[in-house]
């Protein structure tokens, strides 16, 4: 029976994914749950497992071609597929030699990887038991890798709900047994989950969907690091063809190699794509006495409130929206075809995330919000890329970006623009400098710094100038006074 | 200018009265004392009694009169001194009110407002606490809203002044001082309808309106502190009732608590409840839960157990806990 793949929806207001790599060929049999071929989207590069065993007989779609979701990707051949499925799905030598009866009680090395090559029996007493307990780390790790290596053995670790680990063997468990939500089950489906693989934390061992949601992020990057699989430089979307070519680097002794996380990687291409576009900047200093006043007088009501504090970062980022309301062509894109100006003002806040890296989450709307709604979507959008429980959504849509350096300690820094927006705002630390007055008097004033990096095949030094004179305007006079709410 | 919510509905008030002329407003002690909670302070000075009617304690002929007012061209604010008190006017509002619109196959609307402060934890006792949102929010043809905070008491209740059908304004009487918050000037509006997120959060979603909407924002204060991230949506409005806003929230955390002090059973968070149930069931990763008030006929007097009958932080944030942990 034939089946047909077609692209599927991989997020939230993601439309169409972009062909990685096919990692089976046409002709190649194929298990259910083998990983088939990587897809791109704007944002998160993943790989599509496939839905059924079978042979892939025909791929639909070139790699590097761009495609709406729905799109007929591949053709399976399934009747085929049955047979060639059995052999790998009966039981395992070591199981058939030793029947039921041997089932494995949950303390002893019930999943002993077939790929050791040996019987459980064969084992001396000597050797530690791989651990029975459910998922830590390695041990999903070692699931992950073994997924990739064909035959596909059983899952080691066994489901203590069904208490016939051994006759289970490749037969996926009867979920209808399985106690979980609506929300857990269509997650898992969705995902190609088996929930009792998942410990529970919820109440009496119940799986959340934040457990399964965790589950998902653990698959993810335990692949990264599963040693069978190389994982192929992602090809660059197609207006970043030039091949990036990798400087020579010195092997010395004690060297160690640190696997490159999702998030590494997604960051290196990202930056790779930006410096595409010719960078300028342009610092400008900016007096902060006045607004850290004001700040003060109403933190403590703010605080109250809301239950958390009103940062110089909400002015910062309310300055950036009504400077790119007086400067408009800042908030554009360059294509070949011509500008696009964008009507839509979402602005991206950058996130440090310590040694893991850097999100750039997107506030959508960002000219409909009160300064207290700015503070709540930063707020927001902070915690939850702390918590990691960001969307795909919220990672999309951003027409500039402001970068908030300040809390680093920096004083200047040079900004890259994220690719698709034409500038990106570094606020720097806010620090107690001397100054001459206009008055001609000496005086102790709260100083910042602001830089603006800039595409400039969008935009030139004296919109990039006018563009920081409005938000420093904005942030010594306007701001001073703007309503919190 | 930041206003508590009783100055803001008194604000609101003679704003609009200056505004247009054909406001009115009826009620018991509305003129010479000024309103018994002060929301028409020096309205019979400024405004004369023609406009500002003492009327008798027949809430029935109140709301009658401010009908017949209505139909024949004035925007009559009628007042219920306190909402236990509508249930002699219930006939008039869902009878003649509410249908008004339908049976004249719309060509006459009565274009009207009735306030009704309403609630408990004021020691009131059975006479002067009680929730009465339900009996009205189950009638078509009526609009039910329930502000909380001087910004949407200010916005929403103009945007019920000018509502060309009748609209039952909710005033919690206990918020009436405890609650202040910012009102900008000018003449901006809330529609009636929309629910409003009022806190963000992560693990599970909290629906309330009135006091309750202020006490789960305390008790979401007190499990952020432990590490649980509460999203809290203020229902605003129970007729119309924004299911999208309310849909979109609890797909948010999957995990949903209604808080209500009505009587928990057929109040407004059944309906709240079984809208969830219906329509986001695949997305629910617990049961919908409510806290409610008890099945009690009225509110105590006696502090230790008017303090049993409401649901308070505490209350609010042990549920919160057993729906995160669950």
């Amino acid at each position: 029976m034939a089946f047909e793949l077609k692209m599927p929806k991989l997020g939230e207001s993601v439309t169409e994914g972009t062909i990685g790599k096919w990692l089976k060929q046409p002709g190649d049999k194929v298990n259910k749950y083998d990983l088939l071929v990587e897809v791109q989207t704007d944002k998160v590069n993943t790989e599509i497992p496939s839905p059924v065993a079978g042979t892939l007989k025909e791929v639909k779609v070139e790699e590097g071609q761009t495609v709406p979701i729905g799109t007929l990707l591949a053709v399976f051949d399934t009747a085929d597929g049955e047979a060639a499925a059995q052999p790998s799905s009966s039981p395992q030598p070591q199981a058939s030699s030793q029947p039921t009866a041997a089932a494995p009680k949950p303390s002893q090395p019930a999943g002993v990887p077939p790929a050791s090559g040996r019987a459980p029996s064969e084992r001396g007493p000597s050797v530690p038991p791989p651990s029975a307990s459910r998922p830590s780390a390695p041990e999903g790790a070692a699931r992950a890798s073994t997924r990739a290596a064909p035959p596909p053995p059983q899952s080691p670790s066994p489901a203590p709900q069904s208490s016939g680990a051994a006759t289970a063997t490749a037969e996926r468990p009867d979920l209808s047994d399985v106690r979980a939500t609506p929300a857990v089950r269509k997650l898992a489906g969705e995902n190609g989950i088996d929930i009792s693989e998942i410990e529970g934390t919820g109440l009496g061992g119940r799986v959340s969907r934040k457990d399964v949601e965790d589950f998902i992020a653990q698959r993810q990057s335990s692949r990264q690091q599963a040693p069978t699989r190389v994982v192929q430089a992602q090809p660059q979307a197609p207006s970043q063809s030039a091949p990036v070519r990798q400087a020579p680097v010195p092997s010395l002794s004690g060297d160690e190699l640190v696997p490159l996380s999702q998030m590494r990687r997604a960051i290196a291409n990202n930056m790779v794509q930006a410096w595409s576009a010719p960078h300028a900047h342009a610092v400008m200093e900016v007096d902060m006495t006045d607004l850290m006043r004001y700040r003060e007088r109403v933190r403590g009501e703010f605080q109250e409130r809301e239950g958390f504090d009103l940062s110089p970062a909400a002015f910062i980022a309310k300055a950036v929206v009504e400077a790119l309301r007086t400067v408009p062509s800042v908030n554009s894109s360059w294509t070949d075809q011509g500008l696009i100006r964008h009507r839509e003002l979402n602005l991206g806040y950058a996130v440090a995330l310590g040694d893991d890296g850097l999100i750039v989450p997107v506030i959508k709307d960002a000219d409909g919000k009160s300064l207290a709604g700015l503070m709540r979507s930063i707020r927001d959008v902070v915690d939850r890329a702390k918590a990691r429980r960001l969307t795909l959504d919220d990672l999309s849509g951003g027409t500039f970006t402001l970068n908030n350096t300040g809390p680093l300690g920096t004083v200047v820094s040079s900004p890259i623009v994220p690719p698709g927006q034409a500038a990106i705002l570094s606020s720097e630390s806010i620090r107690k400098r001397l100054v001459v007055t206009d008055e001609d008097a000496i005086a102790i004033r709260q100083m910042m710094n602001i830089v603006i990096g800039f595409d400039h095949r969008v935009v030139d030094g004296s919109t990039a100038a006018r563009f920081l004179t409005a938000v420093r305007d904005w942030l010594q006079s306007a701001g001073t006074s703007v309503p919190v709410y | 200018m930041i206003k508590t919510n009783v100055q803001a509905v008194h604000d609101t008030l003679q704003s609009e009265f200056r505004r247009d002329e054909r406001l009115i407003l009826l009620g018991e002690d509305v003129g010479v004392r000024g309103g018994v909670f002060r929301v028409s302070d020096g309205f019979i000075e400024e405004f004369g009694a023609d406009r500002v009617i003492d009327t008798p304690v027949a809430e029935s002929s109140i709301v009658g009169v401010a009908i017949g007012a209505a139909l024949g061209g004035l925007v009559p604010i009628a007042e219920m001194q306190f909402a236990d008190f509508s249930a002699p006017a219930f006939e008039q509002i869902v009878d003649e009110a509410a249908r008004m619109r339908y049976r004249s196959n719309g060509a006459w609307g009565v274009p009207m407002v009735i306030r009704m402060p309403w609630g408990g934890a004021i020691h009131g006792a059975l006479y002067h606490s009680q929730s009465v949102e339900a009996f009205y929010a189950h009638v078509p043809g009526l609009k039910v809203v329930v502000p909380s905070t001087p910004y949407d008491i200010t916005g929403m209740l103009r945007s019920a002044i000018r509502d060309p059908d009748p609209v039952i304004f909710l005033e919690h009487k206990a918020t009436y001082r405890t609650v202040k918050g910012e009102v900008p000037d000018g003449d901006y509006t809330v529609p009636l309808g929309p629910a409003d997120v009022k806190r963000e959060g992560t693990d599970i979603t909290v629906y309330a309106y009135g006091l309750m909407l202020h006490h789960s924002l305390a008790a979401a204060e007190t499990l952020a502190a432990e590490g649980i991230s509460v999203n809290i949506v203020d229902i605003r409005s129970l007729r119309p009732l924004d299911a999208e806003t309310i849909l979109r929230e609890a797909r948010k955390t999957g995990k949903c608590l209604v808080v209500y002090e009505d009587n928990r059973m057929f109040g407004a968070g059944a309906e709240i409840a079984a809208l969830i149930a219906e329509e986001a069931f695949s997305d629910l990763d617990a049961p919908v839960m409510r806290v409610g008030g008890p099945e009690v006929p009225a509110m105590p007097y006696n502090k230790p157990q008017e303090d049993w009958f409401m649901p308070d932080p505490a209350k609010i944030a042990t549920k919160m806990r057993e729906l995160a942990a669950y």
